[in-house]
């Protein structure tokens, strides 16, 4: 029997454009002579390092990994990309959402959000991110991917935001 | 306004605040459809169909009929939701010369429908712009409405893609298109075929194809084939930092034959690669070349 992976919830363009997006902690990267980029990613058991896996990055995703350093914003890095590649709003707004989401969904990049703006559907679809983050956390322990101190602090972490997200309430329309 | 836009696409011109962009969009021959949204919502829809050569339309096709048609539409689909429709001011207004029918009405949103026949061009047109809860009527006839271009005097159509902007005869319509972001292929058609595709990312592509001819054989969409009947890359011959070919098609028992030119080029400036390709009659193939000339990046 297969298993469909659960997808997690979307973000909001609106909210992702004001989002600055970061590399995962311990995922590295060396750079060759032509400036590609290749990402270092360690492959844990537990908190042990078992291996590391490599993965080639291409000319455009190299240039744009470099811009990916938890101070530049997703709106930022688009302008940049608007200059550097020649194209417009619209195209560097989906290429690099593509790209972000491929990294996001390989847990290779994490994506720092803007507070939700309260009484709006972004308090909802916040509830929903975290909830689902508690699942992939819990699966992760499960699987003994993170110590259980490690998971108690991201589960307690996650909870204190949910009940604060609830008071600031559901939208009302 | 400053932060406009211009959107030129399927024989209509009109403006938009930046940001905005096209959604969905449909027709080419004998219809058209364009919808435009914010980030958050639909905000304009505009349609327009051919009608009779005379210029008139048929009864049920009257400016007022289709406002009034879709409105009555709208209500029917807000019902099931038990939500009202009211008609707020119905009025004349101008668009592009034509005198318009309008109707300002709220329902979900409040809207603004309006259509018009435009003779010249023998096209009746509707239109709907749905307005912000803080968004004000008169802002809105003020850059939207006198922005829409519906006939020109040239004897081309400007089409404008991802800040790409090019002319095609008035006489080629949107046959197929793939609008995929940053590669979109588009198909037109007349008497002969032109087929325009580009790809961004050129310089960054090209370092790891290494020449335009490898790329050539790996990344023109087989549809482009398919619209010129074939494009057999290893003719294709260098010339002056372009790629080219030039070749008869020969049509059939009856002896005829056809053109089939193809220009591939990478433009270092816009950092892009166009591909161009034609099939049709020897004497209209000049027409490749002037889409060529035509082609310019205005960036949002």
């Amino acid at each position: 029997m297969f298993f469909k992976k659960q997808k997690p919830p979307a973000i909001s363009p609106e909210r992702l454009y004001r989002s600055t997006p970061v590399a995962t902690p311990g995922v590295e990267y060396e750079e060759d002579s032509k400036g590609m980029v290749t990402l270092i990613i360690p492959i844990k058991e537990g908190d042990k390092v078992v291996r590391k896996m490599k993965i080639k990055l291409d000319a455009i995703g190299s240039k744009v990994w470099k811009k990916i350093d938890g101070k530049t914003s997703f709106n930022e890095i688009c302008q940049w990309m608007k200059s550097e590649f020649l194209i417009t709003d619209k195209e560097a707004e989906v290429s690099l959402s593509m790209f972000i989401k491929m990294l996001a969904d390989r847990r290779l990049v994490l994506l720092i959000l803007p507070p939700p703006k309260p009484g709006t559907e972004e308090v909802q679809e916040e509830l929903e991110r975290l909830r689902f983050e508690i699942k992939e956390l819990e699966k992760a322990y499960r699987k003994k991917r993170i110590d259980e101190k490690t998971y108690k602090e991201a589960r307690a972490s996650y909870e204190e935001a949910i009940k604060e997200l609830e008071k600031i309430g559901r939208p009302s329309g | 306004m400053e932060n406009l836009e211009r959107v030129c696409w399927l024989e209509v011109e009109l403006q938009h605040p930046k940001g905005w962009s096209m959604t969905a969009e449909g027709g080419g021959t004998t219809s058209g459809y364009l919808k435009i949204d914010s980030r958050t919502r639909t905000k304009i829809e505009l349609k327009w169909n051919k009608i009779s050569a005379k210029g008139e339309a048929k009864i049920g096709l009257q400016p007022p009929v289709l406002v009034n048609r879709f409105i009555e539409e709208q209500e029917r689909r807000l019902k099931k939701r038990k939500l009202k429709v009211e008609v707020l001011e119905k009025s004349s207004i101008e668009v592009c010369g034509h005198k318009a029918y309008s109707v300002r009405w709220r329902g979900e949103v409040e809207t603004l429908s309006f259509s018009w026949i435009c003779r010249e061009e023998f096209k009746i047109f509707l239109a709907n712009y749905y307005l912000e809860p803080n968004e004000k009527l008169e802002d809105v006839e003020t850059w939207f409405v006198p922005s829409i271009i519906c006939h020109t005097p040239e004897s081309y159509w400007r089409y404008r893609l991802f800040g790409v902007e090019f002319k095609i005869p008035k006489e080629y319509k949107l046959h197929y298109r793939k609008l995929a972001i940053g590669k979109p292929l588009m198909v037109f058609k007349n008497n002969a075929t032109l087929a325009i595709y580009w790809s961004y990312f050129a310089r960054e592509i090209l370092s790891n194809y290494g020449s335009l001819f490898q790329w050539s054989k790996k990344e023109i969409p087989g549809e482009f084939d398919k619209a010129i009947r074939g494009l057999n890359r290893d003719k294709l011959k260098l010339e002056e930092e372009r790629l080219s070919l030039e070749e008869k098609v020969h049509t059939g028992f009856s002896g005829g034959s056809l053109l089939k030119k193809v220009i591939i080029w990478h433009d270092s400036n816009l950092n892009k690669i166009f591909v161009l390709g034609y099939l049709g009659p020897k004497e209209n193939s000049e027409l490749l070349d002037n889409i060529r000339k035509s082609i310019v990046f205005k960036p949002d």
